[in-house]
């Protein structure tokens, strides 16, 4: 069992960065969905450290590095 | 950023004068004018006051990617930010478009969310692919096409657009769509019964 992580973190896109190119729904599936135009709808809070691990494979893959990982949501 | 606007306001603030009680607005109508109103002025007396005789269907505040309010909901209302925040409504950057009673409120909108979708500066996928499809939902629901799904889609096409921009260029027009849903209700539900829209080629917009 993954336990939540302290810091809840989230997953977020530079929308003028990414070019749509999809990698990031292919590595991270539970967090990441494509549009009709292939661009990604992410997630909400990370829960699980699984669920962070995954997204750091999809900041990992993202060729035009549009991925990051943040604190979640202390902007609201 | 500051406009003329608020330069003007300060200035006259900084001399120690009191606040202003005016504003400027701008009216687009058949003459596209700008004027300056008292804030206890209504938009009844705005209309009146620029000679309209015939009351509007419904108003555009706060320009293109504004909000639809139909007539009856705001022609007592004072022309002031804080009355019409109360009532879920706001000037913006301080345009009224009154929509003649011979117009289309549907098509109006769909010519609208068009001319949005061609001023998108094409930097994020969302808004430049999400809102030539906005475009298309609208106009498909205001020619009666799609049936029942006609809404649902549009509605959905606006999620995927809605917050998905790095400005909030595109959530202004799903803003636009989903009041123009609300203020012509009546008008969604006769179009997609099929019945002919008499207002159907009046367009003024954008």
């Amino acid at each position: 069992m993954s336990r939540s992580p302290e810091v809840r973190q989230q997953l977020r896109v530079d929308p003028v960065a990414c070019e749509g190119v999809g990698l990031c729904a292919h590595v991270a599936d539970r967090l990441v969905s494509l549009d009709p135009w292939g661009y990604p709808i992410l997630e909400g809070d990370l829960r699980t450290a699984a669920a962070v691990r995954e997204a750091r494979r999809a900041v990992r893959a993202c060729p035009r590095r549009a991925l990051w990982l943040e604190e979640a949501d202390r902007r609201r | 950023m500051h406009n003329v606007e608020t330069l003007a306001r300060l200035a006259l603030l900084a001399r120690g004068r009191p606040p202003t009680t005016t504003r400027l607005l701008s009216v687009l109508g058949a003459d596209r004018v700008v004027v300056e109103v008292e804030d206890v002025t209504t938009f009844g007396q705005l209309l009146a006051e620029l000679g309209w005789v015939d009351r509007p269907q419904a108003v555009l505040l706060g320009g293109y990617g504004g909000l639809w309010a139909p007539w009856d909901r705001v022609a007592h209302l004072p022309l002031a930010e804080p009355a019409l925040r109360a009532d879920g409504l706001t000037l913006g950057a301080g345009v009224v478009i009154p929509l003649t009673e011979g117009a289309c409120g549907l098509r109006t909108t769909a010519a609208l969310v068009r001319y949005l979708a061609s001023m998108s500066a094409r930097q994020c996928g969302p808004c430049a692919f999400g809102l030539p499809a906005l475009a298309d939902s609208a106009l498909a629901l205001a020619e009666g096409r799609g049936g029942e799904h006609a809404v649902r889609r549009l509605l959905d096409d606006a999620g995927l657009v809605e917050g998905r921009g790095a400005c909030h260029h595109p959530d202004g027009a799903t803003r636009l769509v989903a009041s123009a849903l609300a203020t012509f209700e009546a008008d969604v539900a006769a179009h997609l019964a099929g019945r002919p829209c008499p207002a159907r080629d009046n367009v003024l917009l954008p």
